[in-house]
């Protein structure tokens, strides 16, 4: 399992929002990657509203998942490749140490995949000895530096050229450049040489076709071609909700991902794989393992409330228009998983409680749902989070939340029924908030437990009339 | 020829230039150009690793390059051989700076290669090189996904299977934006894609 470091949201949060690099790298994002593809869907000659199309064919893949999934594994053996199902992570992990054991393998190239992020395979094979190399650039460059990604497209987003030019000069010995064609040519030269010499190459899925028995992989860069292409071994991994049923419901799907991801009409590389080299072709590993993961999904499959985030791509739309990654970064999400799409989804896979300021943390402003190729209803399901966190569900372990809040709004809604207790507390307060009021006009601070509201912003006192007052003012007149 | 025309629009903005050629001949003399005229990224010695494809045969590049001392390795499957890519063809795909394959499809959409996996076929070859020189006639140029996914499933000889185990989409060259957002050509892929379109 990937460390969760989920509670340390706030204080990761504060961090974030002081670093100026960050906050530099985060706007460009947003501006680039965030505008482009809203105007990526504006151009669709279907229009936007192509995104509800692509939602029913997702949605309708997720309601079927259990027949898809059987058709994919039965359509990928007769391929001739291997398929495994895997209950959870370190059922996921043991399989692919078992292959490597089976294929005696020494050195492991991977492709970016964010489920393998998530059952915390790399440390898995480190530690039985491999050498396991991160080939998408800015994988690489994180994997150097000893971190985890900050974004689910653009992991390394959070570093500048000159850190990495500093890392590339310590780590791979080139003379100091900051100049991103050079660095990347610097990559490229070393990330060649582990291609050409690695056992098993290791890659995810973005959505596998069950009629044909293939995943696709998609990349600009071509390093998960070269992970699975030059390898003996081919180990994919894949979340089981990332399959469709026909091969044209890619038509929508691989359009919009592109859009979605990087603005682009078309990602540079998708290649669909069934299963290791065909007797007889020229190339290709000798052994294709398909591993399937639940590790938490089918009980989010079995709440009809949370079933829509299983048509999730993960393709990071909802990260680049979202305001509160915008500030916060990937990293304070405490998971693999950042943004909108983490504000759900970790909740869902390590604990509603646990990961509870994920969602609590989001503004409900809508902009992922606008920005999703796939139309996910996300603030909906940031909603229906909140309400089980408060309310408590035994089937997600969550126990009914905070009390005093409870009591507190039990008390707010008796006063409001009631005219006269109603307008002696505002009276009240109107009293108390005249000696808060500063000379500016504004409420600099309130007391304790309302302290929480005012660090970060003032407010404003209540009028000196009220509504009611001036109406009945007014009548008189 | 509409559709060529919506393809050399759109992959201009990818760094991808298509070439129409009229007639083998003329092609090439076009290919071999652009051999003498690159340089290697990896070496001093300049080879190439070619399909066994009747499109890339007719232009008989053994013969054009052999004058420049350039081989044009042409490798052939070995189905006994009981690693990935067997050791031969494996130096000769390292080794040389230029791949040359055809393609199965083009879409003109979005300028897309559509490359299957086969006997004399290698996957490497579009791959490893540092330049990929993609050969196809003008009628392998289809609209999009949509007619691409439609003929898949009715083309008569291909089988039960027929994307093959490896169908791979290429639109445009290797590329990277993952250092600050800059783009870049060449990450892992070839640096560059030359797209030469036969016409008859
Ligand atoms: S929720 Fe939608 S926008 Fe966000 S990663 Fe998933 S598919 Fe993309």
């Amino acid at each position: 399992m990937a460390e969760i470091r989920t509670e340390h949201y706030k204080s990761e949060a504060r961090k974030a929002i002081k670093d100026r690099t960050l906050q530099g790298a985060l706007a460009d994002v947003q501006d680039r990657l965030g505008k482009g593809t809203a105007k990526a869907y504006r151009e669709l000659p279907e229009g936007p509203g192509l995104r509800l199309k692509a939602h029913e064919i997702r949605m309708q893949a997720v309601e079927n998942l259990d027949i898809l999934l059987e058709t994919l594994a039965e359509n990928v053996r007769e391929n001739g490749g291997k398929v495994i199902f895997a209950e959870d992570a370190a059922a996921a992990v043991t399989e692919c140490l078992e292959i490597a054991r089976r294929h005696e393998v020494r050195t492991v190239v991977k492709g970016k995949s964010m489920v393998t992020e998530e059952i915390g395979l790399n440390e898995a094979l480190t530690a039985a000895g491999m050498e396991v190399t991160e080939t998408d650039l800015g994988e690489y460059i994180i994997q150097l530096a000893g971190e985890s990604p900050s974004h689910i497209i653009a992991p390394a987003i959070h570093k500048t050229r000159q850190q990495v030019g500093r890392l590339f000069a310590e780590k791979l010995g080139i003379p100091y450049t900051e100049d991103p064609p050079t660095l990347t040519q610097a990559a490229r030269k070393a990330l060649r040489e582990k291609f050409l010499a690695a056992d098993m190459g290791i890659s995810g899925c973005n959505l596998a076709c069950a009629e044909t028995g293939h995943i696709t992989t998609v990349s600009n860069e071509g390093n998960i071609r070269m992970a699975t292409t030059l390898p003996r071994v081919h180990v994919a991994f894949m979340g089981m909700e990332r399959v469709v049923a026909r091969l044209e419901d890619h038509d929508i799907l691989f359009r919009l991902l592109a859009r979605g991801a990087a603005a682009q009409h078309m990602a540079g590389y998708i290649s669909y794989i069934g299963g290791p080299r065909q007797p007889g072709h020229a190339d290709g590993p000798d052994a294709f393992y398909l591993i399937i993961i639940d590790n938490g999904r089918s009980r989010i499959l079995a709440d009809e409330d949370f079933r829509e985030m299983l048509c999730c791509i993960r393709c990071a739309a909802c990260l680049n228009v979202c305001p509160v990654y915008g500030k916060i970064g990937g990293h304070s999400y405490g998971y693999p998983y950042s943004g909108p799409v983490g504000a759900v989804v970790t909740p869902l896979l390590v604990g509603i409680d646990r990961a509870k300021h994920l969602f609590m943390g989001e503004t409900l402003c809508g902009a992922c749902k606008d920005a999703c190729p796939v139309d996910i209803d996300i603030p909906r399901m940031l909603l229906a989070l909140r309400a089980r966190l408060v309310e408590g569900d035994r089937r997600w372990n969550t126990p009914p939340g905070n009390l005093v809040e409870k009591s507190a709004y039990t008390a707010w809604s008796l006063a409001i029924r009631n005219r006269s207790l109603y307008d002696g507390l505002r009276w009240l307060s109107a009293q108390a908030q005249q000696l808060m009021t500063a000379r500016d006009g504004m409420i600099h601070r309130l007391p304790f437990p309302f302290s929480g509201w005012t660090r970060s912003r003032d407010m404003k006192p209540l009028a000196r009339k009220t509504f009611m007052q001036h109406w009945k003012e007014m009548q008189k007149e | 020829m509409l559709l060529l025309e919506k393809l050399i629009q759109q992959a201009a903005p990818l760094n991808l230039p298509v070439i129409p050629v009229s007639g083998a001949a003329a092609a090439a003399a076009a290919v071999s150009r652009l051999v003498r005229e690159k340089n290697p990224e990896w070496g001093d010695t300049k080879s190439v690793v070619a399909w066994q494809h009747p499109l890339i045969e007719e232009l008989n590049l053994p013969d054009e390059l052999a004058e420049h001392h350039i081989p044009v390795h042409m490798p052939e499957a070995t189905p006994q051989t009981a690693v990935s890519i067997s050791g031969q063809m494996r130096t000769q795909v390292v080794e040389s700076f230029i791949g040359i394959t055809a393609a199965d499809y083009c879409l003109a959409e979005t300028a897309t290669l559509v490359i299957r996996s086969g006997p004399d076929q290698a996957r490497a070859i579009s791959l490893v090189p540092s330049i990929h020189v993609a050969v196809i006639a003008l009628d392998q140029i289809i609209a999009d996904l949509t007619e691409l996914y439609a003929l898949l499933k009715q083309e008569p000889n291909s089988g039960p299977n027929h994307l093959t185990n490896c169908m791979t989409f290429i639109t445009g060259p290797s590329k990277t934006a993952d250092i600050e957002l800059n783009m870049v050509h060449g990450a892992h892929g070839p640096r560059e894609l030359h797209l030469f379109v036969l016409i008859p």
